[in-house]
């Protein structure tokens, strides 16, 4: 029998050994690395309509500026006027199903000779999504007009807001941004976008994890929940299966669009849209020196010189079932800011156009949003700019 | 969580091949110790540092001195500092506001303008591990009189936020032998144990915790069914949570050679609730069993103190985990099942009876003390009324 005591001590085995496993996840960081390479070049949207909370931050995705311009590569020529459409929900087309969105009566306006994308991100600011992929492509594309939309004189954060900042974050760091010293110096300025948020998108720039990340949760499965789903299982689907189901705002009797509780709150804001940016001077309105300086910081601040005379401001506005209620001097007062907005924005070096003055009650589902009958009106308005815009920058720009 | 920030994992990323590169001892304990005062002062900040500072001087230096009274003070500092900065609001919010308003108004004016927005990173468990060394130096312990290994305990990064908490006597060896042989095989465990906790943490515990807070607000309108399975997730992300949180910490301590000890051991297999806290976050159950149970008088003065004992021992564990009175009173539950689990086999005729019931049916004995554990968890997350109306709810009420 031998004796226990001189017997080698039992040990664990385990289940690689150190050198396989070490070795396992080194080659499987740089194979991971490799697999998000890949996936930046390649369009995994072939059915790409707009961001729809399926495949944007709402639902915890968030897609990287190279899927986005991996798409756009896709199915938009570099011979054709590219037509960048950012802005905020208005522009996304809340309450126009994919079928009747206004961009897609702008593609139709503008003819073949122009290729319409749709990237506009509920309650963006001017300066997200789009505009972080309009000025990644200002090359590549030299033929390029960006629209967003903002209310009259209303300013924003000129790096967007804390939702969409991430695409902003993105494309600095993978260096598709112009050097624009106002924007560096915010973006480089701790208390202003968390160290956290900066070292993931400069590791990002160097490894492409988020594209393979992306890849996965479009194709095989999310392993972040949606907080849109209903059920468990349909929150870690496949983002990929689910479609552009915008519903239809039309499809609501008019009689019930501005009925009940939200209809005091949002004469409320109608009264006060332009509020804050005038006083009242005899018969007259005059802009506040305050308001006057926000709006030229901003302005001054949000866009890179050399993209400005490319960027086309559309100047929001509400309803007409609103506005129709407001006493005169009210109406006046949203009429010269909506004035003041547009020559403020030319006086940058921007393009600006009036969304519009056609507009029947019947053209909005709500206090902002259009029905599709709005965004064809609205499709028309801003056609006409963007032809001028693409005569006057694009004639003596030959095709690549 | 501080394990999942990239500032973290840079961190680990130069210390670690730094420290293995290095040879001598000492250069890599040096290392460590620069690179653990850069974790806190970055996680922590100089309002979080400072009071941490002085505590492990005064500890430091009490301890050196090996006088029991000094040892005694520099605890009572300790424990007090605790108090200030974890419990001022909880005392005069949820004490002093109750038996004289004005007063709590008062010292509620005073306090505010000292405390911190939050307690000072880590306090609990810096409190904790200053409270044993210096009990146990009291006791007649051997002191740590280098600096850098004193340090080092103190401020070690694998551990400094959720623990396990730890004892000094295993540590410094466990330290020194580190920085002499680390190796490979170390250096595997700890890829494999840090990998097992993120997973835990990140892909379990972060998803649960997204399906709890969704679910949880409508809990009267789900089934007695569904009630129950966010019971499940509830039990099973703290689980998840908390020990990936170790597993990570133990992990990385791993990686650089240190084997700290483990803090969870299958708890949701536990047979009664005695198993249970032999298996759940054990490095603070042994440290209050060690440090307020057995000081109290323990089990030695009869079955009534050793009742109350355990009762305050769990008090405070309640307490220790957050300043409310639901932790109080989770505490005091499990005080309570803890007593009865001891006990119930004196009561004549039926203890001995369930006794032989629990030996003969293992899985009963396992539902019903996982039961009381998992309804436990409503205690600890909710406020007692809230929680009281979900377990009601979970049996058709």
């Amino acid at each position: 029998m031998s004796n226990p005591t001189n017997a080698a001590p039992r040990t664990n085995r385990p289940f690689f050994r150190p050198v396989s496993l070490i070795a396992g996840l080194a080659t499987g960081m740089l194979g991971l690395a490799g697999a998000g390479f890949l996936a930046a070049r390649t369009n995994w949207h072939t059915e790409f309509t707009r961001l729809h909370p399926m495949i944007a931050p709402e639902s915890r995705y968030q897609p990287t500026v190279d899927e986005l311009l991996a798409m756009i590569r896709a199915n938009s020529s570099p011979e054709k006027v590219l037509v960048i459409v950012g802005g905020n929900s208005v522009l996304y087309g809340v309450g126009q199903p994919a079928p009747v969105m206004w961009t897609r009566s702008l593609q139709e306006q503008l003819g073949p000779d122009y290729s319409v994308v749709n990237l506009a991100l509920r309650g963006s600011r001017p300066t997200d999504g789009g505009a972080v992929i309009a000025e990644a492509l200002r090359d590549e594309y030299p033929r390029l007009i960006y629209i967003a939309n903002v209310p009259p004189l209303l300013t924003a954060d000129a790096i967007g807001g804390d939702d969409y900042r991430f695409m902003l974050l993105d494309a600095y760091y993978k260096g598709y941004l112009l050097p624009w010293e106002p924007r560096d110096r915010s973006l480089s300025n701790p208390g202003r976008v968390a160290r956290e948020d900066r070292i993931g998108a400069w590791l990002d720039a160097r490894v492409r994890y988020r594209s393979a990340w992306n890849w996965w949760t479009f194709h095989i499965f999310s392993t972040v929940p949606s907080p849109l789903s209903v059920s468990i299982l349909q929150s870690l689907a496949a983002r990929g299966q689910f479609r552009d189901e915008e519903t239809n705002i039309e499809a609501i009797p008019f009689s019930q669009r501005f009925a009940g509780a939200s209809f005091e709150a949002d004469m409320g804001i109608t009264r006060a849209f332009t509020e804050r940016f005038y006083d009242r001077i005899g018969d007259g309105w005059q802009m506040r020196e305050a308001a006057r300086t926000e709006f030229d910081t901003f302005a001054a601040e949000a866009f890179p010189t050399a993209l400005r005379s490319r960027t086309l401001i559309v100047i929001s506005r509400n309803s007409p079932y609103y506005t129709s209620r407001l006493a005169p001097e009210l109406r006046e007062r949203d009429e010269i800011a909506v004035t003041d907005s547009i020559s403020g924005w030319e006086r940058h070096g921007y393009e600006a156009v009036d969304s519009g003055t056609n507009f029947d009650p019947a053209d909005f589902g709500d206090r902002t949003h259009l029905t599709a009958s709005g965004g064809r009106k609205l499709a028309v308005n801003v056609a006409a700019k963007v032809r001028e815009m693409s005569a006057r920058l694009f004639s003596n720009t030959p095709a690549p | 969580m501080i394990f999942t920030t990239y500032w973290f994992l840079a961190l680990v990323g130069i210390t670690l091949p730094v420290y293995w590169l290095a040879r001598p001892p000492t250069v890599r304990l040096l290392i460590l110790g620069v690179s653990c005062a850069l974790f806190h002062y970055h996680f922590a900040g100089p309002a979080g540092v400072a009071p941490i500072v002085v505590l492990m001087g005064i500890t430091y230096f009490a301890a050196l001195t090996r006088s029991r009274a000094a040892c005694a003070a520099a605890m009572v500092a300790c424990v007090l500092a605790l108090g200030f900065y974890k419990y001022t609001g909880f005392l005069l919010s949820g004490l002093v506001s109750h038996i004289n308003p004005g007063l709590a108004e008062q010292l509620g004016g005073t306090t505010s303008e000292l405390l911190p927005e939050l307690p000072p990173l880590g306090i609990s468990f810096f409190v904790f591990e200053f409270v044993h060394y210096l009990f146990e130096v009291r006791r007649g312990g051997e002191p740590i009189r280098n600096p850098l290994q004193f340090i080092l305990f103190s401020i070690f990064f694998p551990s400094l936020v959720a623990g396990p908490i730890k004892r000094y006597g295993q540590f410094l060896p466990a330290l020194a032998e580190g920085s002499r042989n680390v190796g490979m095989d170390n250096v595997a465990a700890g890829l494999r144990r840090v990998g097992i906790g993120f997973f835990k943490k990140v892909v379990v515990a972060d998803n649960l915790t997204y399906f709890i807070d969704l679910a949880q607000p409508g809990f009267a309108s789900l089934s007695i069914f569904e009630r129950w399975l966010l019971l499940t997730a509830i039990s099973l992300r703290i689980l998840m949570d908390f020990s990936g949180y170790s597993d990570i910490a133990i992990g990385f301590a791993r990686m650089l050679g240190v084997k700290l000890p483990e803090n969870f051991n299958w708890p949701y297999l536990a047979r009664n609730i005695q198993d249970f806290w032999q298996r759940w976050h054990i490095s603070l159950s042994t440290w209050i069993r060690d440090y307020v149970y057995i000081p109290l008088g323990g089990n030695r003065h009869g079955v009534p103190r050793r009742i109350l004992n355990g009762m305050t021992a769990f008090a405070l564990c309640g307490l220790w985990h957050g300043a409310a009175w639901n932790f109080v009173l989770w505490g005091l539950y499990h005080g309570i099942g803890l007593a009865a689990c001891s006990t119930y086999e004196r009561i004549p005729g039926l203890g001995p009876r369930l006794a032989a019931i629990w030996r003969k049916e293992p899985l009963a004995s396992w539902a019903i003390t996982q039961l009381f554990v998992w309804i436990g968890w409503l205690l600890f997350f909710y406020p007692v009324p809230e929680a009281w109306q979900m377990t009601k709810m979970l049996f058709g009420a």
